[in-house]
């Protein structure tokens, strides 16, 4: 789509009406929820949050679209249900009747939209609307000065060890209305692996754990002490029980006198007394890296002044940046041989001066252009939740979606790429995870099955957890139906850990149904989802426990654009390997190769890792009649559970590289994920480290020579 | 990365190094033993590096032994912290072996 | 009919405009191993010296790797090579031609540029079947016009059918 001009053409028309219609149908039955609840006393926040979100959606979509009635409406709308979410505002019946008045609005002005019509009267109805919600959102409880940490009451000590992302995962903690706990527990040295395993097993059910704070005073040389810090739904009670016979101590943080129940936000603001600051403060969710100032200014604007930009043009203006680092390097060349000439002190200075700050500007500009392509994968979460609806209603089974880090950011190209193998897994979920109704009342499950769709990121990556309460894999037949298509001898099979058994779902041909049905056919492999994701450069794990559910989790790169690579020299040529997938590197000499069975391996840490050696993998000859050198490098690399070491002559340390696609005739080079170029000067091969294991894995390992 | 840096240690070497494969492995390996230099990432899952920082400096085998933290680029706070917690050097991802060894070399004199 | 002899991309480019404003159909000529093709001009973006080519393992051998240009990767593709015909040693006068193929570029490599012809329809003849069949399905006619008091044939080539090939097919097991 082209950057918007003079009016949404008719096709987007549609796209805006049918999007939008859909959220408003989100938001109603959101609020008859509510409205059911009310009758028992309780509002479930999972609803209310919901409805916050297609609020939001709705006021970023027709923003978008330059419907301003209606993003006028969603703005004011989001701000009262995020009040109502938080808790700072109670839900009252004659407010839940102003929300149901806004959809009746919203329909109507859909309505008119379509027919093409202003609605000049609309504007009215729209105007009075949006004041009354505004004195129901301004009615807040009178609460004081709400602390900074929403009432919880963390000392210095604890704060100033905390990373960046840390304190983030906190405040998220606390902003959800979680509990903070404090679990304190004692390892003895010798088994402290196995301790710390089952400490976390305990603890992963019951909530999030945000950091483990190691205690110097109390370590003997034979025991560590450890303060375990958790966010959990949980009350007192559960976490204790949770963690009952492994000796750990739980207690709740302290929190301030008074502060009960009041959730205030993180700095800068406190109690919002205008539009503005309330705008500005609910900007300061999930802070990326803007200065505060530019915060308000953002978020006024916010709403009539998003573009919508073709993706080839961020590529186009990334192109452009970095030639301009290119130059840059020229420039520095230049400027080294003027230093050379000591008569020249002064130019060399200045030039210098001045390099300096291009050089800054230029970092701010890859910068910002990188932020402008991330997108919030509530985008796809919101696509999933409506086919979800439709594939549970089809497949006549009750579900309830949950999803959480929907502000979770990636490049947008990576967000609508995974569009399709998230919906697949949705479609794998709700056909083979999720039991029938009768089943499961039967196994003493809720009727309606839970999936929970979780994003968050995790320093360079998005980690994005698909979970549901359903059968689990049944491993048997895993197995059986690998066999029997020939991926897996009979004899390996036996062989195998639970979790190879479990990954088995991913070969191709056994996720598949035994028989088509009339609406889906034999449904879409999950071996195609893996592949999918392993050409985003991600990796997607799995695991199960027979009657209790399973959990998919997928973890990508931020961004494909700039990437960290290690650069290597293997038989003469320059490859460069992106850094994720790179565990570790080490010296080798070919006294530590050895062979097994006709593939190359060597000891790592008491364990045995396979080795590929790229030359032959490239089947790339050498030029000198030397061969290949005594000592060489071994990168290690995973995927998954799988590693293998590559082996190659030289590394040339790391850099950061822009990843340039070889063209639609080149895509499917196996092993090569796009070209670089080095310096300025250098074109380098990018290799594609999934398929490379893949490969690998698959053919045996290098032949020995 | 800590294959990287071992490598870079190794080639700018005579050093023996030792690794540890997470904040928990180091916690048990470190009263043990005495270092000359310790460094640590930032960003790592359940002990983060500022952890073991503060863990290090309270500790009496290593109070006063040459610390480096490696910080993520963006990341400056997190480097703040650490240098506040006593480590005596930063490096900032990405870098390269020389500035690693120059570091390093520097530290030890 | 003027030729054209071409010493910098830059004044090629300029040419280029002009002529693409005054000519229906202009074809670029070239040598490739000892014959003399052609290309529609449209098609062509620019014409490059030689330079280092990143080598793409597992390729088919008449693909020799990509190339940047101007921040763009592309392949190098050598014409005779793909064409089947013979391969002179590269040399001053070897090209890369930078041609759009469905929205990306390509490179091709040829031994020499000749330059921009101007045919009229009834100079374009289909190509004759007693052509080494191994060339054919990459012919699009044959282009005979006078130079002097000789004639001079240009083979005209289907880029679709040069360019139309998908690595991984060739480099699969």
């Amino acid at each position: 789509m082209s950057i918007g001009g003079d009016g949404p053409s008719e096709k987007a028309l549609q796209e805006f009406l049918s999007e939008a219609q859909e959220i408003v149908e989100q938001f109603n039955r959101d609020l008859l929820q509510l409205d059911e609840q009310r009758a028992a006393g309780s509002f479930d926040p999972e609803v209310i949050n919901d409805a916050f979100r297609a609020v939001h959606s709705l006021k970023g979509l027709s923003g978008l679209f330059g419907v301003t009635r209606m993003s006028n409406l969603s703005h004011n709308l989001e701000n009262l249900l995020d009040s109502l979410r938080l808790g700072r505002v109670e839900l009252q019946p004659a407010t839940l009747d102003l929300l149901f008045e806004a959809v009746a609005l919203f329909n109507r002005i859909v309505a008119e939209t379509a027919a093409g019509q202003s609605g000049d009267d609309g504007a009215n109805l729209v105007e009075d609307l949006i004041a009354r919600l505004d004195r129901v959102a301004l009615r807040k409880e009178a609460s004081p000065e709400a602390s900074p940490w929403g009432g919880w009451e963390l000392d210095a000590s604890l704060l100033s060890v905390l990373t960046e992302y840390e304190e983030h995962r906190l405040r998220e903690n606390i902003k959800n209305g979680r509990s903070l706990y404090r679990i304190h527990a004692a390892f003895d040295l010798m088994t402290i692996d196995k301790g710390l395993d089952e400490l976390k097993g305990r603890l992963k059910p019951v909530g999030e754990v945000i950091t483990y704070l190691p205690s110097a005073e109390a370590a003997s040389d034979q025991q560590i002490e450890l303060d375990v810090i958790l966010g959990a739904q949980a009350e007192l009670r559960a976490v204790q029980e949770a963690v009952v016979g492994t000796g750990a101590v739980v207690a709740l943080l302290p929190r301030d006198k008074g502060a009960a129940g009041a959730v205030a936000r993180p700095a800068p603001t406190v109690v919002p007394e205008s539009k503005s600051e309330a705008q500005a403060a609910k900007k300061a969710e999930a802070p990326r890296r803007k200065s505060d100032g530019d915060d308000e200014e953002l978020t006024l604007k916010s709403v009539a002044q998003t573009v919508r930009v073709d993706i080839r043009k961020l590529d186009n203006l990334m192109n452009i940046v970095g030639e301009l680092g290119i130059a840059r390097a020229g420039l520095i060349q230049i400027l080294d041989r003027i230093k050379a000439d000591r008569t020249q002190a002064k130019l060399a200075r200045e030039l210098h001066h001045e390099l300096r700050s291009l050089s800054r500007r230029l970092d701010e500009l890859q910068a910002g252009i990188l932020e402008v392509r991330m997108v919030p994968l509530g985008q796809v979460f919101d696509k999933l939740s409506r086919v979800v609806r439709k594939i549970s209603r089809d497949a006549g089974k009750e579900i309830r979606l949950s999803i959480a880090g929907a502000d979770t950011e990636l490049d947008k190209l990576i967000v609508e790429e995974l569009s399709d193998p998230l919906m697949h897994v949705m479609r794998n979920c709700i056909d083979h995870g999720i039991e029938g109704p009768e089943v499961r009342r039967a196994a003493g499950k809720p009727e309606a099955g839970t999936i929970s769709i979780r994003a968050e990121q995790r320093g360079n990556h998005v980690v994005i957890e698909i979970e549901d309460d359903g059968q689990g894999l049944d491993e048997q037949k895993l197995v059986r139906k690998a066999v029997e298509r020939g991926l897996v001898g009979a004899h390996e099979a036996r062989e195998m850990s639970r979790r190879d058994v479990q990954n088995l779902m991913f070969l191709p041909g056994v996720s598949t149904k035994d028989v088509a049905d009339h609406m889906s056919g034999r449904g879409v492999g999950m071996d195609v989802v893996k592949t999918n994701i392993a050409r985003l450069s991600g990796i997607i794990d799995v695991e199960s426990e027979a009657g209790q559910g399973t959990r998919l989790t997928l973890t990508l790169p931020i961004t494909l654009a700039i990437i960290q690579a290690l650069i290597i020299r293997a038989a003469g040529r320059t490859f460069a390997v992106p850094l994720n997938s790179v565990l570790e590197s080490l010296r080798v000499t070919q006294n530590d190769v050895r062979t097994i069975e006709r593939r190359e391996v060597m000891s790592l840490r008491g364990q045995t890792l396979p080795l590929a050696r790229l030359e032959k993998l490239f089947r790339l000859e050498r030029a000198d009649l030397e061969g290949v050198p005594h000592k060489q490098f071994v990168v290690v690399v995973g995927l998954a559970q799988h590693r293998i070491g590559l082996l190659v002559d030289e590394l040339h340390g790391q850099e950061d590289i822009v990843i340039k696609s070889l063209g639609r005739a080149l895509s499917d080079v196996p092993g090569i994920a796009g070209a670089t170029e080095l310096g300025g000067k250098k074109t380098v091969l990018v290799l594609d480290v999934a398929q490379i294991v893949e490969e690998a894995v698959s053919s045996g390992g290098a032949e020995a020579a | 990365m800590r294959g990287f840096v071992t490598a870079a240690l190794e080639s700018g070497g005579p050093f023996a190094v030792t690794q540890a494969e997470s904040g928990f492995h180091a916690l048990k390996i470190l009263p043990r033993n005495r270092y000359d230099l310790i460094i640590t990432d930032i960003n790592m899952p359940d002990i983060n590096g500022l952890e073991l920082v503060r863990f290090i400096r309270d500790s009496e085998t290593h109070k006063k032994t040459a610390l480096v933290i490696i910080s993520t680029d963006g990341r400056e706070a997190d480097r703040d912290r650490g240098m506040k917690l006593g480590a005596d050097a930063y490096l900032t991802k990405p870098f390269a072996p020389e500035q690693l060894l120059e570091v390093v070399r520097s530290l030890l004199k | 009919m003027k030729d054209i002899s071409f010493t910098t991309e830059e004044t090629y480019l300029r040419r280029h405009d002009e002529r693409r404003t005054r000519e229906r159909r202009g074809i670029l000529s070239f040598a490739a191993g000892n014959e003399v093709y052609g290309i529609e001009i449209l098609s062509i973006r620019e014409i490059i010296k030689l330079r280092e080519i990143t080598e793409v393992p597992r390729a088919p051998r008449f693909l020799l790797g990509v190339v940047t240009v101007r921040g763009l990767v592309m392949p190098v593709v050598d014409l005779r090579i793909r064409l089947r015909l013979d391969s002179p040693p590269l040399g001053r006068n070897s090209r890369i031609l930078v041609v759009m193929h469905k929205g990306e570029r390509f490179g091709l490599l040829v031994d020499d540029v000749r330059g921009v012809v101007r045919f009229a329809d009834n100079q374009i003849e289909p190509p004759p079947p007693s052509l080494a069949p191994s060339e054919a399905p990459f012919l699009a006619g044959i282009g005979r016009h006078p130079d002097g008091d000789k004639e001079r044939m240009v083979i005209l080539l289907s880029l679709d059918a040069v360019l139309d090939f998908a690595v991984a097919a060739a480099v699969r097991r």
